[in-house]
């Protein structure tokens, strides 16, 4: 079954000179008027699912498998504040990938 | 260099490809921990007007985007970060003289965004602990 078979189609009707603005937009991205509202759909809906998290993590790919090292110090950190934040970042990248 | 409070240009992933380097954008390093670094988004462009502004995002005005050598406004997700190799794939200018840091966040704000990371870090564990990974 192709791509685009269970995908659904939706009619958008714009005002010529929308229109005319959307395909000017879309073309100085490299995007149809069709590509370029449906990346935009997306991430619309994608900023209002964010505001359900708490934190969305993206992992890359070749960085599965590492193991992260010790954390690196900031100029002039203290022993104390370097050891509150290696313990924040234990935690952090603990948090497994949002896929 | 690259540590906890700079900001760096990075091929920060999309959601459409979420593995892969995506789209350049200014990100605030939150920590590095070779061969890793942990980055959270930033972007100029508008909210929607109508979503309501989660915990993690902090705005900045355009006058603090000038002081960290940033030309527009902008806003940091540090509810949306990447964890990423540390290697030119994902951050072009890490072979830079500088590794490509863009400004590094004085001493209070990056006392500001830690703590926000923290509470952030606090709610995302209470939510685990209550409806699972």
């Amino acid at each position: 079954m192709g791509r685009n078979a269970a995908r659904q189609a939706i009619t958008l009707r714009l005002d010529p000179e929308q229109f005319r603005r959307l395909e000017s937009l879309a073309r100085a991205e490299n995007r149809t008027p069709t590509n370029y509202v449906e990346t935009a759909v997306l991430r619309d809906m994608a900023a209002k699912e964010e505001t359900t998290r708490v934190i969305t993590m993206f992992v890359a790919a070749d960085a599965a498998g590492l193991v992260p090292g010790p954390l690196a110090r900031t100029q002039g950190e203290s022993d104390e504040r370097y050891l509150e934040r290696s313990a924040l970042t234990d935690r952090l990248f603990a948090i497994p990938d949002a896929e | 260099m690259i540590a906890e409070g700079a900001f760096i240009e990075v091929l920060f992933p999309t959601t459409e490809k979420p593995r892969q380097p995506g789209l350049p954008h200014i990100c605030y390093c939150l920590a590095v921990r070779p061969p890793l670094a942990l980055v959270a988004y930033t972007t100029s462009a508008p909210w929607p007007p109508d979503a309501p502004l989660p915990l993690g995002i902090r705005l900045f005005t355009q006058e603090e985007a000038i002081a960290l050598n940033q030309r527009r406004a902008f806003r940091l997700h540090l509810n949306r970060q990447a964890r990423v190799p540390l290697t030119t794939s994902w951050i072009p200018h890490l072979n830079a003289p500088n590794q490509g840091v863009i400004a590094v966040a004085p001493e209070r704000l990056r006392q500001e965004l830690y703590d926000i990371t923290l509470e952030l870090l606090r709610r995302y564990e209470r939510n685990v602990e209550r409806l699972g990974p």
